[in-house]
């Protein structure tokens, strides 16, 4: 389980005997989990809640985004440098969940931005994307697929806020794609750093909300 | 014999979504490439499987469930068009499918049921026309039932609920403009009974065919707000087909009929306390059914 930064609780004897955590690592937390579950650790969940600022302008949010896609980057390439040996400590099924929750992350956001362009390269300037004899078939699967994918993130977009009875929020779900697109400037933002400044933690400000926490 | 008595019905009653999921998923996959018989017969024990699972978790006893689900069958609109006579027994499911989601969307207020109406109302377009027009007409009463003590932000919920219909509808759109595919062509819908008959004809037909609904709207036993749904899903059904037929569209009686059939079922199993009323649903229903086979034959007697 790649761990969140805004609550996380451990048993100190544990911790200590796994060596803390890689303070190299701008998503220490993430890579902490993933070491946990290597060594035969379990993490689970706790129903409850925590409640943190949001970051609320742009710039900010770009700052904190780029933090955490490079953090997963550092942490794939981490684990990644001796696949196999992850598969025996993950097993398969965690080796595949790491592929997805961690690689699948960066890698999507990635290539969101090319995947769109081809699109419109496709749709709107009639650019043959897909050759062959399936290329028709890998076109249409295509076009499902980037309507489908979209679609479910919206819905699902919409949907969280519904759960918590914040029905005002639930139409900004529609604006989701703008989301991708920002995020896809974040994963650029963050393999330039992972490149140029590794190690540099891009501080996120904090206490510029107006907003107070409330509970649900 | 009620189905905590009965085990193995028990058993089988959580099993049964399942496998309704997976004879529609076999259907929605496998259309293309079946009969028309094999694909309407599915679509025949879908329905009944629906009303069938609608009425049991509603509470009504074992045999009384059997006994609404038969005679939600053998009415004449639903009998007719499930032998492809007359009809479409897709346009009953649409009816079906939304009347009893908006109805448990109502009642239980949660995510899961957001997602299961707005699951209706995209499948109801793909099933028939009129799966448009109860989307429009029918979410707007949906969200202004709130559950007593909600504080319901309408807007945005009529946003969450639109979402999926709208999708769907401008997927359906693209579909037939741009890859020509029509898939409400595809499954052969045919609505017209027989002869055209005169509009009050047609209302006539649609308001003496749904004692059930007469019975959710008015009798205080029965009534409740997500029941109401179903009532306002059998007078969308009925409006909009007599608009049609005013029109000189493909509708006639049977639309009607197969719409106040399948919204009647959905009303029964939205009754509240369903169990101590399940002589009266039963007696309902059955009703239903002898006023459906007059009316059916209404369009002859007439011309």
């Amino acid at each position: 389980m790649p761990l969140g930064g805004t609550s996380n609780h451990f048993r100190t004897d544990v911790l200590r005997k796994i060596h803390g955590w890689d303070s190299f690592n701008v998503t220490e937390d993430a890579d902490l989990g993933i070491r946990l579950a290597r060594l035969g650790h379990r993490a689970t969940t706790l129903d409850s809640t925590t409640f943190e600022e949001a970051t609320n302008r742009t710039g900010d949010w770009l700052k904190q985004r780029s933090r955490w896609l490079k953090g997963y980057m550092q942490t794939w390439l981490v684990h990644m440098r001796d696949p196999l040996a992850l598969w025996r400590h993950a097993g398969t099924r965690g080796f595949f969940a790491f592929q997805l929750f961690i690689g699948g992350t960066f890698v999507s956001s990635l290539a969101n931005p090319l995947m769109w362009l081809m699109f419109i390269a496709s749709h709107a300037l009639g650019i043959t994307i897909f050759l062959g004899p399936f290329g028709e078939a890998l076109a249409r699967a295509s076009l499902f697929s980037l309507i489908a994918g979209n679609v479910l993130f919206v819905y699902l977009a919409m949907l969280g806020p519904y759960r918590r009875g914040w029905l005002q929020l639930a139409p900004y779900g529609l604006i989701a794609p703008l989301y991708w697109l920002l995020i896809s400037v974040a994963a650029y933002r963050a393999v330039w750093q992972l490149v140029r400044r590794p190690f540099h933690w891009d501080k996120t400000r904090h206490g510029v909300s107006h907003f107070k926490a409330t509970a649900a | 014999m009620t189905l905590a008595e009965f085990a193995p019905l028990q058993r089988a009653q959580s099993t049964l979504p399942f496998l309704i999921a997976a004879l529609a998923l076999a259907l929605a996959v496998l259309f293309p490439l079946l009969p028309s018989s094999v694909v309407l017969a599915g679509a025949d024990t879908l329905f009944a499987a629906l009303v069938f699972h609608g009425a049991l978790a509603a509470g009504y006893p074992l045999l009384h469930t059997l006994a609404i689900t038969v005679l939600s069958f053998v009415q004449a609109g639903i009998f007719q068009s499930a032998a492809d006579k007359a009809g479409s027994i897709w346009l009953g499911l649409a009816v079906y499918c939304v009347a009893s989601a908006a109805a448990n969307f109502v009642r239980y207020r949660d995510a899961r049921r957001v997602m299961v109406l707005g699951a209706a109302l995209s499948l109801a377009q793909l099933l028939d026309p009129m799966g448009a027009l109860l989307a429009v007409f029918l979410l707007p009463v949906c969200v202004g039932l709130p559950r007593a003590g909600e504080a319901a932000n309408k807007a945005g919920l009529l946003a969450l609920l639109l979402f999926m219909p709208v999708v769907t509808a401008i997927v359906l759109a693209y579909a037939r403009g741009v890859l020509g595919f029509n898939p409400i062509q595809f499954l052969g819908a045919a609505h017209r009974l027989g002869e055209q008959v005169p509009l009050y004809l047609l209302l006539l037909a649609g308001f003496a065919s749904a004692p059930v609904l007469w019975l959710t709207m008015f009798v205080r036993a029965v009534r409740r707000a997500d029941g109401l749904i179903a009532v306002y899903s059998g007078l969308i059904v009925m409006v909009a087909t007599a608009l049609a037929s005013l029109l000189g569209a493909d509708r006639d009686v049977a639309s009607v009929l197969i719409g106040v059939g399948a919204a009647s079922a959905a009303g029964l199993c939205a009754w509240p306390r369903a169990a101590r009323h399940a002589d009266l649903a039963v007696a309902a229903m059955a009703l239903a059914a002898v006023v459906s086979w007059l009316l059916v034959n209404l369009p002859s007697a007439v011309t």
